[in-house]
């Protein structure tokens, strides 16, 4: 395993781009769910970017017509994924070595509201922030806009790593 | 405002059977190795993702007829022990009524394999507003 490829790093900021974020994430196509991380300097919150593709399998249902929202399943994946790279590469730095995660849960959520719909084509923005790490479990909070609309809002996400 | 469930799209396959009950429904759905997504949730240690099990429940509050549209919060979701595929899935929604019209659900699924007995794998409570 590599050290994350970092587009950008600044003293500000530190952009993770999809290469970085294959080699923090276990999760492999076609359920890579996140584009690009922007990584705040106290890496306590990002913002992740994922464009929905009209090709995806969620689309692939040839019984059904017309441009379709998004799954909300799929939009929390997506919202989760970003606030799970934040976790681990916090863990990364902190360990001063590669993560090695090999299986992420999600273990619980609450205040879970829906706002609106992503089709395809939309850009999903996430801003995750980590708050809190107790053992393998991290808790983590964040809302999601598509085209600057806020389409979902979690008030707390739980995930557990193996 | 979001989209009617039909007007969306679903991560998951269709589920195996939905019965109405006194209180909503139940729907089952056996996890078949070649769900979409799987492949990649993880490579030689698939877990059927979590929040699939919420797509799952969408279709089983859709098929209500009392559901004229699908809840917008998610108040609580809770994940016990992973589901797996080849894992039989049952969810079991009962909805909650105030004046005669239903403003939330709440939903348990129980998952086995085989012929073992059900364990419970999650509960979510969903509702309006």
């Amino acid at each position: 395993m590599t050290t994350p490829t970092t587009l950008n790093t600044q003293a500000a900021h530190t952009t993770l781009d999809s290469a970085a974020l294959l080699d923090l994430l276990p999760h492999r196509p076609p359920i890579v769910m996140i584009d690009l991380l922007r990584v705040g300097a106290d890496r306590s919150s990002a913002v992740g970017h994922k464009t929905i593709g009209p090709d995806e399998p969620c689309f692939q249902d040839t019984e059904q017509t017309g441009s379709r929202a998004y799954p909300r399943g799929l939009v929390v994946e997506s919202l989760g994924q970003a606030a799970a790279a934040l976790w681990l590469l916090r863990q990364r730095e902190r360990r001063d070595g590669p993560a090695t995660v090999k299986v992420l849960y999600f273990a619980k959520a609450q205040g879970v509201r829906f706002l609106g719909d992503a089709h395809p084509g939309d850009e999903l923005v996430h801003e995750v922030r980590f708050e809190r790490e107790v053992g393998e479990t991290a808790i983590m909070s964040g809302r999601t806009s598509a085209g600057g609309v806020p389409i979902a809002v979690v008030d707390s996400l739980i995930a557990a790593s193996r | 405002m979001t989209a009617t469930a039909a007007a969306r799209a679903s991560c998951t396959t269709a589920l195996d059977t939905v019965e109405m009950t006194p209180d909503g429904a139940v729907g089952v759905k056996t996890i078949g190795p070649d769900e979409p997504y799987l492949s990649g949730h993880y490579p030689g240690a698939p877990v059927y993702p979590g929040v699939f099990l919420l797509d799952l429940c969408e279709k089983v509050l859709a098929a209500c007829p009392s559901v004229e549209r699908p809840f917008d919060r998610v108040d609580s979701l809770r994940f016990f022990a992973p589901v797996y595929p080849g894992d039989l899935v049952r969810i079991e929604v009962s909805l909650r009524r105030e004046a005669g019209r239903v403003t939330g659900a709440s939903i348990v699924g129980h998952a086995m394999m085989g012929d073992g007995d059900g364990q419970k794998r999650f509960t979510v409570r969903v509702s309006s507003g």
